[in-house]
């Protein structure tokens, strides 16, 4: 039996087609996307983000549709292929409320998530100073100004950052999608649908980190403290946690993605790779300046 | 006619079933939805978590058991019962269309339901004295508070030189109202001693707003209930006295219909004595009239006076066709049992039922 038959068995659909193979279907019920998972535990734990994320949240992440059965995905052998809603008109950023909310029922869900017992495989990603240092040592020489001050700033930083980690004596972190990204927040009706992915699950706040960074990118930093406003709403970030973000968010995880910019190879490359250098770090310097205002005067607020 | 604004009100909740509607119309708190796919009726609530899960683990627990005259519930595509957006939630049926030829026997399906459901999920409590204790106190500080504010109005209105309509209305049977409080709280101190002196008392599934519109007609002439969402687990005299309470007020009840529905009930699941005299408790204290004194306090301005005494008649008198309906079955004999009575579950027994 086929994959479109079984699928039509499983999940009562009828007429369905590729759209575009082996992503995109289409059936009677409008276009479906599939899912391919060679790990049970993979499949079980991107089914519960989204399962969770979904309670209270205005928006709606791609969760799995149940087969006729109640099952959350079919075998066909080799894998696990589940069912899931696909669109493609962009949500965008304007409404932040809605990317807030979404955001901070994520983290709700992932925190309750952590303590539960999970037999997924995650991956940490811990930031390496020393070899950073290493790659930057042939350009030491050169006694480029940008390198030698952002060398600088990425220890203090990293002090920063390991200080207010020590801050929190029983650190939980939430375990999240690896990849958070606005390209993946789609339309449908009026609402935020957003399309997941289905790597293995990230453990630490990295993924928000880079998610917020891509905010700014595409917006301002009143929009991106907006943000935080709102996700503050829903997951409030005056404690532990918002600690433990603002952390991470002063870990100068940028560092080593400056000097991969870096190319020794002749001095036009040089000079490019180094003004691209000052630029990456000059915005990863207002995004940690604008969450750090936003700390701010979300403590003032509350101190008042 | 359905406006846009209205699909993309629903939208993001039909979405949930994959459903695109061609017409909305509203029926009180049900939207009719009609698509290619058939005429659904969609639910509005407000339930929090925890009422959703009692919700659905009520219309699945009550399939479980055998009684299938439940309006079924549709899972969304992603194998939820119920959908929440913001404060309100959601949650699809079939759409059975009024059937005015089962009007008539309408009264006689709801008991016979509420029988069978009780039947199916009653179980004889362990006693606790506190929670006895607790019930007892708590209606019958609630009945005394009552009936201290209307004997205050009863006085304000004494003190007036010139009474309105309604007051005087209200005075002329101040006396026969107390008296009906009265034996109320007497029947329920009675029901408190027999419990304490019996250690005894049973709980069922309550559907907990029995009304003749929770009950619908499928294409066969069927009966079915639906609005489960305030179903609780507590004594059949809070389903029984909420449907009762209300019958009697509807100009064209009578005492023998009254006996005939509660029979049809005892079939099912017969009183204990004791349930019988709480039962008389409940009818017999006159919140109805209670309630409209309220509604002349609070809402003078909506109404004419006329109207707000026609009101207060109304409710006086169904409260005299209460009386009488108490006296009729207290002196009733029990009915006898069912031969085929069903197999007693209860609603949470973790074995086999809810």
């Amino acid at each position: 039996m086929g994959l479109i038959n079984l699928l039509e068995n499983e999940y009562d659909l009828y007429g369905v087609e590729w759209k575009q193979e082996p992503h995109l279907i289409m059936t009677d019920f409008g276009e479906k996307r599939l899912r391919y998972w060679t790990d049970e535990e993979r499949l079980k734990w991107h089914m519960k983000w989204r399962d969770e994320s979904a309670k209270g949240s205005g928006a709606v992440p791609d969760r799995m549709i149940r087969t006729r059965d109640g099952e959350i995905a079919v075998f066909d052998g080799k894998h696990w292929i589940s069912l899931h809603d696909s669109a493609d008109t962009p949500f965008g950023c304007e409404e932040v409320e809605r990317w807030g909310q979404f955001i901070g029922h994520l983290l709700l869900a992932s925190i309750k998530a952590s303590h539960e017992n999970h037999e997924c495989k995650v991956t940490e990603s811990v930031f390496d100073f020393d070899s950073c240092l290493a790659q930057s040592e042939k350009y030491m020489e050169g006694n480029f100004k940008c390198i030698n001050t952002s060398i600088y700033e990425a220890r203090q930083r990293l002090k920063f950052a390991e200080a207010l980690k020590r801050k929190v004596r029983k650190p939980v972190l939430p375990i999240l999608e690896k990849d958070i990204s606005i390209s993946n927040g789609k339309r449908i009706f009026h609402f935020l649908f957003y399309q997941g992915g289905d790597s293995w699950p990230e453990k630490g706040y990295l993924p928000i980190r880079k998610f917020l960074f891509e905010w700014l990118s595409h917006t301002s930093p009143l929009s991106l403290r907006m943000l935080l406003t709102e996700v503050n709403k829903v997951f409030p970030l005056n404690g532990e946690h918002g600690l433990l973000l603002l952390a991470e968010i002063t870990v100068p995880w940028e560092l080593r993605d400056c000097l991969i910019l870096l190319d020794n190879e002749n001095l036009e490359k040089m000079i490019e790779g180094m003004q691209k250098y000052e630029a990456t770090w000059e915005e990863h310097r207002i995004f940690l300046k604008t969450v750090t205002q936003w700390f701010d005067e979300n403590r003032r607020k509350v101190a008042l | 006619m359905t406006t846009e604004k209205e699909t993309l009100n629903y939208g993001p909740v039909l979405f949930h079933y994959d459903l695109f509607p061609e017409k909305l119309e509203r029926h009180g708190k049900v939207q009719k939805v009609i698509t290619k796919r058939g005429t659904f009726a969609l639910k509005e609530a407000e339930m929090n978590e925890e009422e959703r899960n009692w919700f659905t683990h009520v219309i699945q627990r009550l399939s479980e058991i055998g009684f299938h005259q439940v309006v079924p519930l549709y899972p969304t595509k992603f194998g939820d019962y119920t959908v929440q957006i913001g404060s309100k939630t959601y949650y699809l049926m079939p759409w059975f269309a009024s059937d005015d030829r089962n009007e008539k026997s309408k009264d006689e399906v709801l008991l016979d339901h509420l029988g069978k459901i009780h039947a199916l999920t009653i179980k004889e409590q362990d006693f606790s004295n506190e929670v006895v204790e607790h019930s007892y106190q708590y209606l019958m500080n609630r009945w005394e508070n009552r009936q201290y504010e209307m004997e205050r109005f009863t006085e304000e209105a004494e003190q007036k030189a010139y009474m309105s309509p309604f007051e005087l209305t209200y005075l002329s049977h101040f006396h026969q109202i107390m008296r009906m409080t009265e034996e109320a709280k007497r029947r329920l101190k009675e029901w408190y001693e027999t419990c304490q002196r019996e250690k005894r008392y049973r709980s069922v599934l309550c559907h907990g707003k029995v009304s003749r519109n929770h009950l619908i007609f499928n294409p066969t002439g069927e009966g079915h209930l639906l609005n489960f969402e305030k179903a609780v687990l507590d004594t059949p005299i809070r389903d029984l006295a909420v449907y009762f309470r209300r019958a009697a007020h509807q100009r064209e009840w009578s005492i023998e219909e009254g006996k005939l529905l509660l029979d049809l009930y005892e079939k099912h699941v017969p009183l204990l004595n004791e349930e019988r005299g709480l039962f008389i408790s409940y009818l017999s204290y006159p919140e109805p009239v209670f309630n409209a004194v309220d509604l002349y306090c609070n809402k003078r301005n909506q109404f004419s006076q006329i109207e707000m005494v026609h009101r207060l008649e109304s409710r006086i008198r169904g409260m005299k066709k209460i009386r009488d309906f108490c006296d009729a079955i207290m002196i009733a004999p029990p009915p006898a049992s069912m031969e085929n009575e069903p197999k007693k579950i209860h609603i949470n027994d973790e074995e086999d039922h809810i």
